[in-house]
Formats: structure tokens, sequence, C-alpha cells
């Protein structure tokens, strides 16, 4: 066992770059690139509000069910991944969850991403709503 | 201020697993290679002939007709077991958008989608996101 301490990574030959030793101990993956940029738990009812998050600096509200996320610090591009996961209902069950559409992508830029929850056929107000986006830092 | 610079991590006692102090109490650890993303993809499925926009470890697309891709890995993951999220989505706030789900057995080096819109077909979206998180082989 081996303790390294420090408070930063930085890339010798890249800054953002350090390649790591994967599960089989021979291919290697990427830190950086394997990072989660921006995470975030909110609530779309009444007052749209986070519960927690990383990188994120405020929701806006769009209207029922839509909600764009502003980040604090920017991507470098528009082309970033990511994931959204909403229960398509007011409370904490999932009754008006309907199987595979329950929200989606709205724009992506480099400085937020917009989000719609919905049930079956309605736009509306999820009362849960996980999201997070991986790709490059600007 | 400490700052290590080097251009790869490897585990002392076992070059694949690396801890590190996460916990909010700055006590409980977590595992780095556990922790990362092993493929993302962004790209346009409205577009005539599909390609990653953005990547990470992705060898590319095959359109397999409206709303229905497949995503390959260049390093593929040890296992069908892993576990994979995404999105897909319009630029469209007033109607609604769809996200995707399985589409076929999952494979070590690919994994199918199918986006769908609010009535259940299968619908080209503008962005479309699918992240793998798992064991690399």
């Amino acid at each position: 066992m081996a303790t390294l301490k420090t408070n930063t990574l930085t890339g010798t030959s890249t800054a953002g770059s350090i390649a790591v030793t994967g599960e089989g101990n021979s291919t290697t993956t990427n830190l950086q690139q394997g990072l989660c940029k921006v995470w975030i738990n909110y609530n779309m009812i009444s007052s749209t509000a986070e519960r927690d998050s990383f990188n994120v600096s405020s929701l806006s509200d769009l209207g029922t069910g839509s909600t764009t996320v502003n980040i604090n610090n920017d991507m470098a591009n528009a082309n970033y991944s990511g994931f959204f996961y909403c229960n398509a209902a007011a409370e904490t069950a999932y009754n008006n969850f309907s199987n595979h559409y329950a929200g989606g992508w709205g724009g992506l830029t480099t400085g937020s991403f917009s989000q719609q929850s919905h049930n079956n056929t309605d736009v509306i107000d999820s009362f849960m709503n996980i999201t997070g986006v991986m790709g490059d830092l600007a | 201020m400490s700052t290590l610079r080097t251009n790869a991590l490897e585990g002392v006692d076992a070059k694949n697993s690396i801890t590190i102090v996460a916990g909010a109490g700055n006590v409980t650890t977590t595992n780095v290679q556990q922790g990362l993303c092993m493929a993302w993809v962004n790209f346009d499925g409205t577009a005539g002939s599909i390609s990653n926009a953005d990547n990470f470890n992705s060898s590319g697309l095959t359109d397999h007709g409206t709303g229905n891709y497949t995503a390959s890995w260049t390093n593929a993951l040890s296992s069908v077991n892993y576990s994979v999220s995404g999105m897909g989505g319009d630029n469209n706030v007033s109607s609604p958008q769809g996200m995707f789900s399985h589409n076929a057995t999952p494979s070590t080096d690919s994994f199918k989608v199918i986006c769908t819109n609010a009535s259940a077909s299968a619908t080209d979206f503008k962005y479309v996101s699918i992240l793998a998180h798992g064991d690399l082989a």
C-alpha cells in the first residue's frame, strides 16, 4: 500500500491528459476524458431548485417541464455527451413514468444545456431530475 | 498547494486500482478506475450520414435506420455487463422529446440503442448521447 498526497494532478507532456491503467491491467484509459464534468440533482416542482450539484452556476426555469442548466466552468464545445433521468411525476413516485419517453435534451451550448421532462403525452414538472455531462472542459 | 505532474497513473499493489479520498468528510475513498466513464459519444442522429461529433473511446457509429444506432468502442469492455446511460433529444422545448432504450444484447465492443418519441415511434434526434461505465478489458 502506497499513498501519494497531492492537491492537483497535471499531465507532464500535456497538462490536460493523464493515462490510467484499466481494470484489465493492460489497456489504458484517460483520466480527464473519463471524469464527469457537470452533474446535478434538481427539482422542477414549484420553484426550480438544485439539491446538489457540481460545476453548475444556476438553473433557469423555461416553463412547465423545461429547464436550462447553466454551467460554471464552460465546456470546450457543444458536442459533449451526457445522461438525463426524470421521474415524470410531481411527487416522489413515478406513477406517470412511461417506459422509454421520459425526457430529452434541448439545445446544447458550451455554457448551458436544456432538458425537458414529460410523461406519456404531456410536458410535466418532475420531482426528480438527475443529469450529468461528459466531454472536454474549455 | 502541491501539484503532481505525470503522464500516467498505475496502482502499486494492483495496476488497475487506485483509491482516492472523495467523501465529503474527507475520509471515505472511492476507486479512480471504477469511477471513470470508459466511453462516451455525441452525434447528430438527423444527419444523412451519422458520425461522432465528439467522443472518447468510440471507433464509430452504425445507422440501422430511423432512430436505430450502434456505437462501437475502440478499447472493449471486459464483459457485457457494463452500465450504459444517455439521452436523445432535439431543440424543440414545446413538444415532448425522447430518450433511448437498449435495442439488442450488449456486446463488449459496441452497444445498440433505439431513440423514440412520445408516441413510442423510432425517431432521429439532433442530440444523441451514449455513455458506458464498466471494466475495461
